[in-house]
């Protein structure tokens, strides 16, 4: 019997809204001390599959949802040849939700969105490169250190439920009669980066390498966090390239994923996040010169950060996405005519809101004999038509990666981030990119 | 290397800064990081991309279809007062149904379950417009329509007994032709469609495949209803 698995809440979105221009793949990535060796990477996948084994499915179409089904085709690790994140054909056997990629020392996973977020894709990654190195120390007939300290996920045992649970249905306070969503005010639309489409098509990325430690130090002076930090530096440079010169000030607003796993005690892999909208808007700000516009930006987006962080505010997210779950109404709507509406409804009330996506994975905290082998990480998102520059962080070995995938030929915005940042902080910044010129 | 322009060290091979697009003179740089410089820049390095070709076969095939349909309707529109016959609307379908089971048939992306669907579909579509404009005697309904289905629902049986490894996929797909045939019978039940038996003999064929489905692998079929409903 092929097992099957229901797809999480904040999951069922992405199969909906992806397409060529919203692939909803994301990638984690190792950049290696040597090259990678496919013929070690593939044992690896073979190794960590059955303890992983909810990660190798496929999307397939019911009546009312669509589900994954456990894929028995072989998942091969194959050359880097096509740009980052491109979406892919789900209608057929052999189309994977998780894709394994190398090129030189980059070892590259891709995830459908619908699978995991980010923090899960991170673990998987830490297995990956932890059994690599393992499978790598064998071949040299060298020893590698255990993970004494339990930092990966141990492949001995087998999955378990609460590996791919549904946790918003574990965390809800949404009981099932009587179950009213607080409306408010929809927000308005927010600025959006516009530029001209990239002649290949193809995703650019532009990555920045900087320390951790200075800059969460740095963070930290200014009483913000790295995130916070970051949005608001996104926010400014957004505004000082674009907006300050447009007619129309509407709101920049940074979408910042957040990993619910640390407010609600889960230990799912699937999907169990939630977007939280950081806003600022120019209109009385003409005034104010560069330093205090800064500031301002940054006192309001530490605010905002930290009171759409705390756990009540995370517990009505979750209410809420469960609230769209459950309605009856919706359950009951064919797949077909439901992935028309869920479309409309991201494009209205969630494209057109953000101006820029920031997600912080965070660091990944590698066993010692793993992490010499690993130089940097890097996480990339995937952008959309209406948000063509996305921007993830990701730290390993106290090397903090900042990585832009964009859509269009236009580097203002990432250049002014850069310069701003390497100005305010005085940090050694190496950047590099997947483009000739960037573009 | 520096970039000048952005005073930030850029690690390129080709030489060009990445923010800002010029040419980078080749300047010493300080590295503080644990990789050697050259060593980091060689490790960040990404494949050149292939470059993704158009379908021209496809573009083409469009492109013809798109002329036929307005060559037709224009000679339509031209000769209407002689023949007072719609015919260019036949053709406009004929040939979006031959560009359709083109697409449909080379296309990587369906199964052969949603193949066969999209067909029946674009097939039923065909035979609706050429009987609205020979008359409307509600042949596509009562004859052909209900045939397409008890043929749809055959394929997918002999499919489903020949390929046991994908016998699942095709439960599913007989289950939507069941339901097909539900449709059928309901609307054999208005007064306008005269030959009754087709429709209700593919509910009949379509009710003894899904009987069979039962009692041959319950288990198997009772757990892809679930899987498809989510009940």
């Amino acid at each position: 019997m092929i097992t099957w698995y229901s797809i999480d809440t904040a999951g069922k979105l992405f199969p909906s809204v992806s397409g060529h221009s919203n692939s909803s793949f994301f990638r984690v990535a190792a950049v290696l001390n040597e090259a990678v060796n496919p013929d070690i990477f593939q044992e690896t996948i073979e190794r960590v599959r059955p303890r992983f084994s909810f990660f190798f499915v496929r999307l397939r179409r019911g009546t009312f949802w669509n589900y994954l089904e456990e894929n028995n085709e072989p998942f091969l690790v194959q050359q880097e040849t096509d740009c980052p994140c491109t979406a892919s054909l789900f209608g057929r056997h052999d189309s994977h939700l998780i894709r394994f990629l190398y090129f030189g020392n980059r070892l590259s996973i891709e995830l459908f969105h619908s699978i995991t977020d980010g923090r899960g894709a991170v673990e998987f990654l830490k297995a990956v490169l932890f059994f690599y190195s393992v499978i790598a120390a064998e071949k040299n007939n060298t020893k590698i250190l255990p993970d004494s300290e339990g930092k990966i996920v141990n492949i001995q045992s087998t999955p378990v439920i609460d590996d791919y649970e549904n946790s918003f249905l574990r965390f809800t306070k949404l009981t099932r009669k009587g179950a009213r969503l607080e409306i408010r005010k929809f927000p308005p639309n927010s600025y959006h980066i516009e530029g001209t489409t990239s002649a290949q098509k193809c995703v650019s990325v532009i990555t920045g390498l900087l320390s951790s430690e200075q800059l969460n130090g740095y963070a930290k002076s200014l009483g913000t966090t790295v995130t916070g930090y970051l949005a608001s530096l996104l926010i400014y440079s957004i505004y000082s390239t674009r907006v300050k010169f447009s007619t129309g000030k509407k709101p920049i607003v940074v979408s910042v994923p957040v990993n619910l796993r640390r407010r609600f005690p889960s230990v799912t892999f699937r999907n169990f996040f939630v977007v939280v909208n950081l806003s600022f808007s120019f209109n009385n700000t003409e005034s104010e010169n560069s330093e205090s516009l800064f500031d301002t930006i940054l006192k309001s987006i530490s605010t905002q950060l930290e009171k759409l962080t705390r756990k009540e505010n995370l517990q009505r997210e979750i209410d809420k996405n469960i609230f769209f779950d459950r309605n009856s109404v919706g359950r009951w709507v064919p797949l077909r005519i439901k992935h028309l509406f869920v479309r409309l409804g991201f494009n209205l009330f969630g494209e057109t809101k953000r101006t820029i996506t920031l997600s912080n994975m965070s660091e990944i905290d590698l066993p010692s004999g793993t992490a010499q082998l690993v130089d940097h990480a890097e996480a990339l998102l995937y952008p959309s038509s209406k948000c063509p520059v996305t921007c993830a962080v990701i730290t390993v070995n106290g090397v903090m990666s900042v990585s832009f995938t964009k859509t269009i030929e236009e580097t203002d915005v990432i250049r002014g981030f850069f310069l701003l940042l390497k100005q305010q902080t005085g940090l050694q910044i190496q950047v590099y990119s997947n483009t000739d010129r960037g573009k | 290397m520096i970039c000048p322009s952005c005073g930030i060290e850029i690690l390129t091979e080709n030489g060009f800064c990445p923010l800002c697009g010029i040419h980078i003179k080749q300047q010493t740089a300080q590295f503080s990081n644990s990789a050697a410089p050259g060593e980091r820049t060689v490790a960040c390095r990404y494949p050149v991309y292939k470059e993704k070709k158009p379908d021209t076969v496809k573009t083409i095939l469009f492109f013809t279809t798109c002329v036929v349909s307005t060559v037709g309707l224009l000679i339509n529109y031209l000769t209407f007062t002689r023949d007072h016959f719609l015919w260019s609307l036949i053709v406009i379908s004929t040939v979006f149904f031959i560009y359709k089971t083109v697409f449909i048939w080379t296309s990587r992306v369906y199964y052969i379950g949603s193949k066969l669907f999209t067909q029946f579909f674009w097939s039923a579509q065909l035979m609706i417009v050429i009987d609205m404009l020979t008359g409307l005697s509600f042949w596509s309904f009562s004859l052909v329509i209900p045939w397409f289905s008890v043929g749809i629902t055959a394929i997918l049986t002999i499919m489903a007994v020949c390929n046991r490894r994908n016998y699942q996929e095709y439960t599913g797909y007989m289950t939507a032709a069941f339901f097909l045939s539900v449709v059928l019978f309901c609307i054999s039940l208005f007064p306008f469609i005269k030959a009754k038996w087709p429709s209700w003999s593919a509910m009949l064929y379509a009710i003894l495949t899904v009987f069979a489905l039962f009692l041959f692998s319950r288990r198997q079929f009772k757990a892809e209803l679930k899987k498809r409903f989510l009940l």
